[in-house]
C-alpha cells in the first residue's frame, strides 16, 4: 500500500520543473502578445494620426487652392460678365468654406493651429466679401465701383498672404509628421526587439524543457533497469530459497517418520518391558534418591497382599526392612545411591519372609536420580521328610 | 361628353364600367427604373418610400462631378454620382416628411469622398453605390461617426473626418453643419447627444 500511495519524487519534481519552464513560455509568450498588441494599437493611433495630418495638410492645399480659383473666376466674371464664370467662382468660394470648416475642425484640438486657421479663414473671407461685391457690382453693371473694387484689390497682398500662412502650417505639419515617424521607427524597432527576444527565450526554454524531459527519461530507464535487476536477484533468492525450504520440509518429514517409528519401537520395547518385569516371580521396586517407590510389578503386590495404591509414593521401608539392624531408613540402601555404587545380594525381609535384593542406580547422564531394587524371595522351607 | 351621349345606353354602361375597372390602374401607375422621369414626377409618386425611391436609380449610371448636378440634369441625363443623389434624396425624401441627413465622409489617402443621404425612420442610408442591389438601404447607427465608420468599411478604406452638411439648390452652397474628425473622442464629437431619443 505504501508504495502505491507514496508520489514518485523524481516524477514529481519533474513535473513541477516542466511546469515551471512552460509557465515561464506562457509568460513570455503572453508579455510578447501584449506588447505586440499594445504596439499595433499605438500603430493604429499613429496611422490614424498621419491620416488627419495628411488631412489636414490636403486641406490646406484645398483652402489655397480653391481661394485662388474663386479669386480668378471672379475677375474672369467681372472682365467677361460670364454666368458660368460667377457659378464657378461660387462653386469655388463655397469649396474653399467647406474646406476651412474641414481644417477648424481637424485643428479643433490644437488651440495654435487653430488660431492660424480662423486666421486664414478670416483672409479668406475677406476674398469671399470682396468677390461678392465685384459679382453684385458686374451684375448691376458698375463699371466704376467694379474697377475701383478691382484697383483697390489689385495692390493686396491677401492671397499671397494666405498662402504664406498656409504653407507654413503645411510646413508644420510636416515637421509633425517627421517627429512622429520618427517616435513610430523607435516603436516598431522596440517591437522588434522584443519579439526577437521573446522568440529566443522561449526557444531556450524549449531547449531546457527537451533536456529535462531527455534526462527524466533517461533517469526513469536507468531505475527500470535497476528494479528489473533488483527483481531477477530477488527471484534467484528466492528460487533458491524455495528449495531450501522444499529440501529442509522433506528431511523434517523423513525425520519425523523416523521419530514416528522410534517412538513405536520404544513403546513397543516399553510394553515388552513392562510384561517382562510385570511376569517375572522377583519384586521389582522403582525408587527415588529417598527410596520412596515410583513404580512396583505385580510380584511386590503378590508378596506383600496390598494394593498398589497402598505402597505407591510411600518408602521401601514400609515394605523391605533389613534383618537383625535396628536400621529401619534402609540408609545402607541410601548411601548406595547417594555413592552412585550397586548394592548386591542384600538380606532383607519382605512381609516377614527373608529375600535376597539387589539394588542398581538409575541414572541420567551421570546424575543419580533413583535406583531399582529386585528382590527375589527365599523359598519357603518345604515339608521334612522323617 | 357628346360622343358618349350618342352612344346607346348599353354601350355607355359599358364604357363607365371599363373605366371604373381601369381607374385604379391608371391611379396606380408608378414610376419604373426604366422610365425616365422628372423631379416632379418623383415629388409626385405616390407612396414613395425610401426604398422604392432607390429603387428608381437602379439604372443610373455613374459619372463623378466636382459639382452637385441640378435635379434636372441628374434625371434628365440619367448619370452622376453620390452627391447628386444623396442631395436629391434629401430633397425629395424630405419632403415626404422623412427625416434625413447628407453625411460626407473624407478617406484617407483620397480627396475624393463619399455622400450618403441617412433617414432616421429606417435607421439607415441610401448610397449611390447600393441603387442596383436588392438591398439597398444600408443599415446603421445614427451618429456621424457610425454612419462614417460603416462607410469607410464598405469601402476597405479609414476614413479622417465625416460632416453632415446641407445642400440649396438655389444657392448652389454646400454648408457643413457638424464635422467629426475621427481621431478626436467620440464623447467630444460635435453631434453628440444628438440622437438619444431618437428611435
Amino acid at each position: 500500500m505504501k508504495g502505491t500511495t507514496d508520489p514518485d519524487p523524481m516524477k514529481d519534481i519533474t513535473l513541477s520543473r516542466i511546469l515551471g519552464f512552460f509557465g515561464a513560455i506562457f509568460a513570455v509568450v503572453v508579455t510578447v502578445a501584449v506588447v505586440a498588441v499594445v504596439n499595433i494599437n499605438r500603430a493604429g493611433a499613429s496611422r490614424d494620426w498621419v491620416n488627419q495630418t495628411y488631412a489636414t495638410i490636403s486641406a490646406f492645399e484645398d483652402i489655397l487652392a480653391t481661394a485662388r480659383a474663386g479669386d480668378t473666376d471672379t475677375r474672369m466674371f467681372a472682365l467677361s460678365g460670364d454666368d458660368r464664370d460667377l457659378t464657378a467662382a461660387r462653386e469655388a468660394f463655397g469649396a474653399m468654406d467647406e474646406h476651412l470648416q474641414i481644417a477648424e475642425a481637424l485643428t479643433r484640438h490644437t488651440p495654435a493651429v487653430q488660431a492660424a486657421v480662423s486666421e486664414v479663414a478670416v483672409l479668406a473671407r475677406q476674398r469671399v466679401t470682396l468677390a461678392e461685391a465685384v459679382w453684385q457690382a458686374r451684375r448691376e453693371n458698375q463699371p466704376e465701383r467694379l474697377r475701383q473694387l478691382l484697383a483697390d484689390d489689385a495692390g493686396s497682398a491677401a492671397i499671397s498672404t494666405i498662402k504664406r500662412r498656409l504653407e507654413k502650417l503645411r510646413d508644420d505639419q510636416f515637421a509633425l509628421l517627421r517627429e512622429r515617424e520618427q517616435v513610430a521607427y523607435r516603436q516598431a524597432q522596440t517591437t522588434r526587439w522584443v519579439v526577437g527576444t521573446g522568440v529566443a527565450g522561449n526557444l531556450v526554454l524549449f531547449c531546457a524543457v527537451g533536456w529535462l524531459i531527455r534526462d527524466d527519461l533517461r533517469t526513469r530507464r536507468r531505475a527500470a533497469l535497476a528494479l528489473e535487476e533488483a527483481n531477477a536477484r530477488l527471484e534467484e533468492k528466492v528460487r533458491i530459497r524455495t528449495a531450501d525450504l522444499t529440501e529442509a520440509n522433506r528431511r523434517l518429514s523423513a525425520e519425523n517418520l523416523e521419530r514416528k517409528w522410534a517412538a513405536q519401537s520404544q513403546d513397543h520395547q516399553l510394553r515388552y518391558n513392562q510384561a517382562i518385569v510385570k511376569s517375572v516371580n522377583d519384586l521389582v521396586f522403582v525408587l527415588t534418591r529417598t527410596l520412596t517407590i515410583t513404580r512396583l510389578n505385580p510380584a511386590v503386590l503378590r508378596a506383600t497382599g496390598r494394593e498398589e495404591t497402598d505402597l505407591l509414593s510411600q518408602p521401601l521401608a514400609r515394605v523391605v526392612s533389613l534383618p537383625g539392624t535396628p536400621d529401619p531408613a534402609l540408609s545402607a540402601l541410601t548411601r548406595a545411591l547417594a555413592e552412585g555404587r550397586d548394592l548386591p545380594d542384600v538380606q532383607v525381609v519382605i512381609a516377614g519372609r527373608p529375600a535376597r535384593l539387589n539394588l542398581f542406580p538409575l541414572r541420567d547422564r551421570d546424575k543419580v536420580v533413583g535406583g531399582i531394587a529386585i528382590a527375589q524371595l527365599e523359598p519357603l522351607p518345604g515339608p521334612t521328610h522323617s | 361628353m357628346r360622343a358618349a351621349a350618342k352612344l346607346p345606353a348599353r354601350l355607355r354602361h359599358l364604357a363607365v364600367l371599363a373605366g371604373a375597372f381601369a381607374l385604379p390602374g391608371v391611379l396606380a401607375a408608378k414610376l419604373s427604373p426604366t422610365t425616365r422621369f422628372t423631379l416632379q414626377e418623383l415629388e409626385r409618386e405616390p407612396g414613395l418610400n425610401p426604398k422604392e425611391f432607390a429603387d428608381l436609380f437602379a439604372n443610373f449610371r455613374f459619372e463623378g462631378s466636382p459639382v452637385i448636378r441640378p435635379p434636372e440634369q441628374f434625371l434628365g441625363e440619367r448619370r452622376g454620382d453620390c452627391d447628386d443623389y444623396t442631395v436629391l434624396a434629401d430633397l425629395v425624401l424630405a419632403k415626404r416628411g422623412y427625416q434625413t441627413r447628407c453625411i460626407q465622409v473624407k478617406f484617407a489617402g483620397d480627396n475624393v469622398g463619399h455622400a450618403v443621404c441617412y433617414v432616421t425612420e429606417n435607421k439607415a442610408y441610401l448610397d449611390y453605390n447600393n441603387r442596383r442591389y436588392f438591398v439597398n438601404l444600408e443599415r446603421s447607427g445614427q451618429t456621424i461617426r457610425q454612419i462614417a465608420k460603416k462607410i469607410a468599411a464598405s469601402f476597405e478604406l479609414d476614413w479622417t473626418t465625416a460632416a453632415e452638411f446641407t445642400y440649396s439648390y438655389e444657392t448652389m452652397r454646400k454648408k457643413l453643419a457638424f464635422v467629426v474628425v475621427k481621431t478626436d473622442p467620440p464623447d467630444r464629437d460635435p453631434d453628440r447627444g444628438r440622437y438619444e431619443g431618437h428611435n
